[in-house]
């Protein structure tokens, strides 16, 4: 008896929160999944009649002539996204570990300001953020100019506009995701672990694989999510420094509610995005149950 | 008119985000003006306040699809848009706009005679004409001497220009380009020709540097580009303020045209005073403070005495004699799927 | 035996921005093979200091390390056949028993068989066999103390630390541990170089102790030696507990003996080194059990009680002598036999070379 009325009373007092999940995040996701069933509205918006045309445009197209063929070309451009988000954390795990383990190891007072110094290009819109690279790359940007000041302008080479600039601005968007929960993984860590490593043979490589990654592996694997999901939407970065020569998810799906006026479509890619970030999303979880056993 | 740039997306983003429920601000000195960030001269505002009692307060959007949407989500509180001419069509359809006959205004009659009933408002019963202008290819003429004359030197470019061309990414105005480059009716929805201008632009690909609807004038400054699509109206400021030698052209297939009116959502909160606004509107002296401001042309002959001289002369806003001005329509719905198809496999 | 660790005028300091500490001064010691050596001293001393110096985890300052008359100063700590029982253990979480049992012999690259039989027998040594799947985390701490150590012992080291190992076990643990210990050190016949600020750890374990003060070793020597005729003061007082006694000395013989007044009626026979000369001041030391009680009417120096504290197998009983307090263990027994109570007169006596003179002048 008492126990169903403590149920109820904890079930009622998280009320709130179950509002506030069920309003702000479900409910907006779950339009969008209706809307992905729904037939294209004449200029924009939807025909609330349930269809599943969106999902098969995915995979099939109608060329201007009648022909239908199966559609690669969004398999490809979800590839395109994936490789970049994929290479862009890479990149951000390579250059973010090192970093992360020297803040770590350092005493507290200077680790916080640190962990702030990375943190502080966040304060500034990501827009100015990429606009600034503009300025580094382009050119006349700084690059140029200091290498042409130094009589070794021969030595530029203009990488804006390319997937370089692309990867270079994402990885500098996205480094700080990726420092601040490794630094706090690491920072876990035991120094004596690695002490007892190297007392028991192991070389420094030995160490960073057999110790130091096994034991931060949750703070990889959630550096990697916070990399790689916005990574792979993001159509703000490749658009502007990139110039807008690779299409890629997220600049799909801007495509389809805003010019393309095909809800139903954008609504369908976002669906099957959401799907698969899902699906690369519970491998941080999976790992995380294998250490539970552990602790 | 097209999307002005990121930052006013992202500022305009904010601040609709802050406007969900306008109308709880209605009440009898008010009007809520909806429209494109840094387009409306503040002077023309304070100026209709000065002489009205009635007091302003402005949102901005990025795009008429934006604004489309925001209309067709309902009630949207606003008191007057500035919808582009295609998208006028399309709210008239779908009744989104008050009928308010402008045609018997007291300032109609200054509307130059050509301007009238314009195909987008046929009975000029929702619309009064705000701005209009081109988009067009824009060149550094130092460095493109030759100077396009037609959308042949654009689809079959001069090594000088190769890799050296900036285009938009949406697809607004991009399919028009190459209808009028192959002859051809806006709104195709022929597959031949839709192949053909997939192929124009899957050839033109490896020689555009920048796909992006913003930054135009930054790149071609920096040296980035050499040409670039742009509207006349900003590439008339771009010359006079840093890009002497930027020139805009005017291509013998014809040139696209965009128009921007005043307009009255249905349900509007202060329908009459929105009705004031549109005759404020469309006195000569006043429509010219928003010329000077915005760079663009009006459709008001008799506001030229209070032009900018400097506007006034201005070559971008100039269609020459026998190029045609043509105006997009908004496609009908399969003719739009077929345009963005071509579009994203363009991009992608 | 023979000599197999050699730490040659180790000096360590400590560089920091509030200024530097010496932790090490000059430590010279030998370590000879199979030997069970202990590192005994106060905290802060400088025994893990010491220790971590063996290790590889730090680098003298000054002097230098041999291990078999080879300088490995320079070497890091995967290069020394030394290995570690961390204080808190330092299981690897995220390996089984067995994992951290293997990890040594694995990163020494012994082929598989070896690593398995090997891991199979060190399980057996510390009998962990039925726990070899777990975690360490599901392990209390006596058995994670034993998988420490035969993860130590599994690649057969020249040398092992062990710093303080037995300091996070309960009472009866530590105590069944410290024979434990001492077996598995003599089965393997491996040198055991044993850190604790546990003096009764130290003398029950040990084949030689230094006892470490101050970045210094204070006294060398075997549990007996240390016990019995403390170098200075501070080992005295350190190891044990210790009487010092203030005294004059009376009397020198060839024979390392002194004759000390330490007053009127108390006159001792101690024990020396040091040459001493008859008139000097002298510290005399005198353990509390090896001070016998008498009865009021017996000889001997009087006193008076002051304080009895029962100890179980024991009593300690605080004397007023003159001016200064004296401590004495005594039984049950005597106890009752004298009746000793607050208040009450006692006669004592230090037995002839029960005494130690620790420092002159
Ligand atoms: N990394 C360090 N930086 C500065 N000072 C240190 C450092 N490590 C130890 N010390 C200082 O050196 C001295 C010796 O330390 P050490 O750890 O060797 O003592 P210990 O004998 O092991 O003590 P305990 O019994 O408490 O473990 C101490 O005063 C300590 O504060
Ligand atoms: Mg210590």
């Amino acid at each position: 008896m008492s126990s169903a009325r403590a149920r109820t009373n904890r079930v009622l007092g998280l009320a709130p929160v179950w509002l506030l999940i069920g309003g702000l995040l479900l409910a907006p996701l779950l339009l969008v999944v209706a809307i992905a069933f729904t037939e294209q509205g004449a200029y924009g918006g939807v025909d609330w009649t349930f269809s599943g045309a969106a999902f098969v445009s995915l995979l099939y197209n109608v060329d201007f002539d009648g022909t239908a063929s199966v559609e690669w070309s969004y398999v490809q451009i979800f590839l395109t996204s994936a490789a970049l988000a994929g290479a862009t954390t890479a990149i951000c795990l390579l250059v973010g570990f090192p970093v992360a383990y020297f803040i770590s190891r350092q005493p507290p007072s200077r680790r916080s300001v640190l962990m702030l110094l990375v943190a502080i290009p966040f304060w500034t819109d990501l827009l100015v953020r990429i606009y600034a690279w503009m300025i580094i790359l382009g050119n006349d940007g700084l690059i140029a100019s200091a290498l042409s000041a130094l009589g070794a302008g021969w030595l530029y080479r203009n990488i804006l506009f390319t997937p370089k600039a692309i990867l270079l601005g994402m990885t500098y968007n996205y480094l700080p995701l990726m420092i601040l929960p490794l630094c706090s993984s690491l920072e876990k860590l035991d120094g004596r672990l690695i002490e007892a490593a190297a007392d028991l043979y192991a070389s420094r490589w030995s160490r960073m694989k057999d110790v130091i990654i096994p034991l931060t592996a949750p703070g990889i694997a959630a550096g990697c999510m916070l990399v790689f999901i916005p990574a792979v939407g993001d159509f703000v970065t490749p658009t502007i420094i990139g110039g807008g020569k690779t299409l890629l998810f997220g600049n799909l799906v801007a495509l389809q509610f805003g010019s393309a006026h095909n809800w139903p479509f954008g609504a369908a890619i976002a669906v099957v995005m959401l799907l698969l970030i899902g699906c690369a999303g519970t491998l941080p979880l999976l790992i995380r149950r294998r250490l539970g056993r552990v602790a | 008119m097209p999307a002005r740039s990121s930052l006013a997306v992202a500022a305009a983003a904010l601040l609709s985000a802050c406007a969900a429920i306008p109308s709880a601000w209605a009440d009898a000195g008010q009007i809520h003006v909806y429209t494109w960030a840094d387009y409306t001269s503040p002077e023309l505002l304070a100026k209709f306040e000065k002489e009205t009692g009635i007091k302003t307060t402005v949102d901005t959007f990025d795009s008429n699809d934006t604004l489309l949407a925001k209309l067709q989500a309902g009630k949207s509180g606003y008191d007057i848009i500035l919808p582009s001419q295609n998208y006028v069509s399309i709210m008239i359809e779908q009744g989104l706009l008050e009928k308010v006959d402008v045609s018997s205004m007291p300032n109609y009659k200054n509307v130059d005679e050509k301007w009238r009933k314009p195909e987008w408002d046929p009975s000029q019963s929702y619309t009064v004409p705000w701005q209009w202008g081109t988009t067009s290819i824009v060149y550094m003429a130092d460095k493109f001497p030759q100077g396009f004359k037609s959308y042949k030197d654009l689809f079959e470019p001069a090594d000088g220009i190769k890799g050296k061309i900036q285009l938009f990414r949406s697809q607004d105005g991009m399919l028009e380009i190459a209808e009028m480059y192959l002859d051809a009716p806006f709104c195709n929805e022929d597959g031949a020709t839709l192949k053909k201008i997939q192929k124009l632009y899957l050839d033109l690909k490896p020689h555009v540097k920048i796909f992006d609807d913003t930054g135009m004038g930054d790149h071609l400054g920096a040296g980035e580009t050499t040409v670039a699509l742009w509207y006349s109206g900003n590439a008339y400021q771009a010359r006079v303020s840093n890009l002497p030698n930027m020139k805009y052209a005017f291509p013998k297939e014809g040139v696209m045209g965009w128009f921007d009116s005043v307009a009255i959502p249905k349900g509007a909160p202060n329908l009459e005073n929105a009705k004031k606004f549109m005759n404020f509107v469309m006195d000569p002296e006043n429509i010219a403070i928003e010329s000077n401001y915005a760079g663009d042309s009006n459709a008001y002959s008799a506001s030229k005495p209070f032009l900018d001289p400097k506007v006034a002369a201005a070559e971008e806003l100039k269609v020459p004699e026998g190029v045609p001005l043509k105006f997009a329509r908004q496609c009908p719905p399969k003719a739009a799927k077929l345009a963005s198809q071509v579009w994203t496999s363009v991009l992608k | 035996m023979s000599v197999q660790i050699r730490i040659e005028r180790v000096g360590k300091t400590y560089f920091g921005a509030k200024g530097d500490h010496v932790a090490l001064n000059a430590v010279s010691l030998d370590v000879e093979r199979g030997e069970f050596f202990t590192l005994l001293g106060p905290s802060g001393c400088g025994k893990t200091t010491l220790l971590r110096i063996l290790a590889g985890f730090e680098t003298a300052t000054s002097g230098r390390v041999l291990v078999d008359g080879v300088d490995v100063s320079a070497l890091p700590p995967e290069a020394r056949s030394i290995n570690t029982v961390f204080q808190h253990y330092a299981l690897f979480p995220h390996m089984t028993i067995a994992e951290n049992v293997a990890f040594g012999l694995k990163r020494l690259r012994r082929p598989a068989a070896d690593v398995a039989s090997r891991t199979r027998e060190m399980l057996e040594l510390v009998q962990m066999t039925a726990l070899a799947e777990r975690r360490p985390t599901q392990l209390s701490g006596g058995q994670q103390q034993r998988v420490a150590l035969a993860r130590a012992l599994a690649p057969r080291p020249d040398v092992i630390l062990l710093d303080e190992p037995l300091s996070a076990l309960d009472l009866k643990l530590r105590q069944a541990m410290r024979f434990e210990l001492k077996r598995l050190q003599r089965e393997t016949g491996v040198t055991f170089i044993f850190v604790t600020h546990d003096q009764d750890e130290a003398l029950s374990m040990s084949d030689r102790i230094a006892v470490l003060a101050h970045g210094d070793v204070q006294q060398l020597g075997t549990p007996e030696d240390i016990y019995s005729r403390p170098a200075n003061r501070f080992v005295a007082q350190f190891i044990g507990d210790a009487n010092l006694l203030k005294g004059e000395v009376i009397g020198v013989d060839a024979a390392g003996q002194a004759r000390c007044r330490i007053n009127e009626e108390l006159i001792v026979l101690a024990s020396c080194d040091d040459a001493l000369v008859v008139g000097q001041e002298a510290l005399v030391s005198a353990r509390p059990e090896q001070i016998r009680l008498l009865a009021p009417s017996d000889e001997g120096a009087a006193g008076e009680v002051r304080n009895v504290a029962f100890m179980g197998d024991s009593s300690l009983v605080e004397l007023a002598v003159g001016e200064g307090v004296i401590r004495v263990q005594t039984s049950g027994e005597t106890l009752r036999e004298l009746g000793l109570a607050p208040g009450s007169a006692v006669r004592f006596q230090i037995p002839p070379l029960a005494a130690r003179i620790v420092a002159g002048q």
